[in-house]
């Protein structure tokens, strides 16, 4: 992850910890750069649970048609979009 | 009374020529790259074509003859969604082997399982399953068993073997291989296995034959009408029975195939935009993936008007939120499709419109060539009486692999008369409604349905029941404030301590297929037993779903996406597990 202020890395830091943590299906080491999906780390629940993060924990309201593969093939992508909607960090 | 479907009205399609139609599965690529050659399967843009798939398919059948493989032996095919999968399929078939689709998804325990159930002798696959491949031969290894699998064919390099007795072959050996042309095979030889949890924490395997595969595929050519100009979305994994249309029909009819790979169907906002640039024109899977598009695949963005059939199947749709999906769907026509998979499908109902009650969407009448009968002790029941679904159909499965004792209970055979031949009984219950159409009623058993896989409560207790951290577990079925459904397990120790419950979790993540993992647990604090001292797993259920159902209620509020509703069941203390633990709210699936 690259060329985030501190206050996104906490937003960063604390997305990858939850991916890694409580979404996860697989043992795989998961980096900001790593592939959640063509993976099979993170299943269509594990999607959904995460949008439902963002918008407790960043402040932002997640509408459906932006839950695409540009925006959540990856933690980084996530952050990236999260930072694009406004996310209190 | 039996219902028996015309046989005519249906048989105008053009194409392809049922005379020059192949009668075997292994013919199907030459023949579709014959009828047309600009058609195939498309892949991330890009299309291969039917000849390059017979050429890969051709290739891969060389190197499975060359590891031994010989007609009537079983191949593993493990990929995630696809081209490469699909070729899998088609080399297995085209020697006279007999493919058995795993689940990519699956836990080693449980593709262990099912390898041992049906006697894999060689698996093909590819590097997104790499790390499962591994897992699965690791297990087979330790477990010391006398596993047939001797090869594994597919991974990018030779791996380094942690068991000597497998023989690890690249892909790369595969693609410099002479293709060898489809064998000739007898039409009642096994081609595919679909596999299935039983009731005991054994796997079952359901082999169907290339005829009862050609009987199928030829039945859903006539009744789509699918033509060359098809564009077909193969979405489903191929250990799931509805992957057949696209597999089969698609080459069949000479048509295109579109993989949707499973991280579309994550996200159904990017499946619509697939949908739309690909111009699929027919849709088949569970109801659970239709049901994400409308609610959120940004279909007011979206044209989807090359959509012309949109099938469903496996379990209930909400008739409340089909108007909603009908009205972005402007030219296709919604079909529920009934058919357990040792049957394929049977009867279907094709919506006249949106539903204005909230009765449940028939399952309709039986298709051509197919008898459907609704039977309670042996006798047909009246119109309107509930009865047991007996299927007869040419597109019934050859029986469970390896298990007398499932066929005995499972086939009737009648000696001649209006109802003779070999019935399956389907264990599903069925109604006649007064217009005719059929209903599906629910099951004899404990069977469920979970974001359409089928799974038997029984199995996931007894798996559940392996872990030392408890000594029983009663699974239920809680319904989610979305209409989705999910699992629910309670359990117990017998000295009344408290059950380590992380411990169950990782036990159930190792061993059962992901849709069949409960997403929450619950202590159970009594366990009422029957009047003759068995235990009452019906009110045990009953009481897990209902305190469920209520926890849901209580949180999910009126927005049924945010809240997360880790259920708060009554029966005793309850808890989620504290990791990995699916919310009660929102789903999976595929």
């Amino acid at each position: 992850m690259t060329d985030m202020s501190a206050s996104d890395r906490s937003f960063a830091e604390r997305l990858l910890g939850f991916v890694r943590n409580e979404v996860a299906l697989d043992d795989i080491t998961i980096e900001g750069e790593t592939d959640l999906l063509l993976t099979g780390a993170v299943d269509s629940l594990g999607v959904i649970r995460i949008t439902q993060w963002m918008e407790d924990e960043a402040g932002i309201t997640v509408d459906p048609a932006d839950v695409t593969l540009e925006n959540f093939q990856t933690v980084d992508r996530m952050v990236n979009y999260a930072n694009a909607q406004g996310a209190n960090a | 009374m039996i219902a028996t479907s015309n046989t005519t009205d249906d048989r105008v399609a053009g194409e392809p020529d049922p005379t020059s139609a192949p009668s075997t599965l292994g013919h199907l690529l030459a023949h579709a790259a014959d009828l047309n050659p600009a058609g195939g399967v498309r892949e991330g843009g890009e299309l291969t074509t039917w000849a390059e798939l017979d050429r890969r398919a051709g290739q891969l059948a060389t190197t499975l003859l060359d590891l031994g493989v010989t007609a009537g032996d079983r191949v593993g095919v493990h990929y995630r969604k696809s081209i490469a999968g699909t070729v899998a399929m088609h080399a297995a078939v085209r020697i006279g082997a007999i493919a058995v689709p795993l689940d990519p998804g699956a836990a080693a325990g449980y593709l262990a399982s099912v390898v041992e159930e049906v006697g894999v002798s060689v698996l093909c696959t590819h590097t997104p399953c790499r790390r499962s491949t591994h897992a699965l031969v690791d297990l087979l290894a330790e477990a010391n068993n006398f596993h047939q699998l001797r090869s594994v064919i597919g991974l990018s390099e030779p791996e380094e073997d942690s068991s000597s007795a497998i023989t690890w072959v690249a892909a790369g050996q595969v693609h410099a291989a002479a293709p060898t042309p489809p064998v000739p095979v007898a039409s009642d030889d096994p081609s595919y296995m679909i596999t299935t949890s039983g009731s005991t924490g054994r796997p079952k395997a359901v082999v169907h034959t290339h005829a009862s595969a050609m009987a199928y595929v030829e039945r859903v050519h006539r009744s789509m009408q699918l033509g060359s100009s098809d564009r077909i979305a193969d979405v489903a994994p191929h250990h799931f029975d509805v992957s057949t249309l696209a597999l089969w029909n698609t080459p069949y009819a000479a048509a295109t195939a579109v993989i949707i790979p499973e991280a579309y169907q994550m996200l159904p906002a990017s499946l619509s935009e697939l949908l739309e640039s690909e111009a699929v024109t027919i849709w088949y899977s569970a109801p659970f993936t239709l049901r994400q598009l409308e609610m959120r695949g940004a279909l007011d963005q979206r044209d989807l008007s090359s959509v012309r059939w949109a099938l469903f199947g496996g379990e209930v749709y909400p008739p409340a939120a089909m108007a909603a999906l009908m009205a972005h769907l402007p030219n296709a026509t919604l079909r529920n499709v009934y058919g357990p998979c040792e049957t394929n499908w049977c009867s279907h109902y094709d919506l006249p419109g949106p539903p204005t009650t909230d009765e449940t969407i028939a399952i309709g009448r039986p298709w051509e060539n197919t008898q459907l009968r609704l039977v309670l002790d042996g006798k047909d029941v009246d119109d309107g009486e509930q009865g047991e679904i007996w299927i007869q159909s040419p597109t019934m499965m050859h029986g469970y692999w390896g298990r007398p004792e499932l066929n005995a209970e499972c086939f009737v055979d009648i000696e001649g008369g209006e109802n003779g031949g070999r019935w399956y009984r389907s264990g599903d219950l069925g109604r006649r409604r007064d217009d005719g159409e059929l209903v599906f009623d629910g099951r004899l058993d404990h069977q469920v349905k979970v974001r359409g896989h089928r799974i038997e409560l029984e199995f996931v207790e007894a798996i559940l029941e392996d872990s030392p951290a408890i000594d029983l577990a009663v699974v239920a079925v809680t319904r989610q404030a979305d209409g989705s459904d999910t699992l629910v397990a309670g359990v117990v120790r017998r000295d009344g301590s408290e059950p380590d419950l992380a411990s169950v979790d990782d036990h159930a993540n190792t061993n059962l297929p992901a849709y069949a993992k409960p997403s929450s647990y619950v202590v159970l604090s009594s366990v009422p037993e029957t009047g003759s001292g068995k235990l009452d797993r019906r009110t045990i259920r009953a009481t897990i779903a209902e305190a469920s159902a209520d926890a849901i209620s209580a949180t999910a509020g009126s927005n049924t996406t945010s809240e997360s509703a880790n259920p708060k069941p009554a029966p005793g203390r309850s808890r989620s597990t504290s990791d990995r633990n699916p919310s009660q709210q929102g789903a999976t699936g595929d």
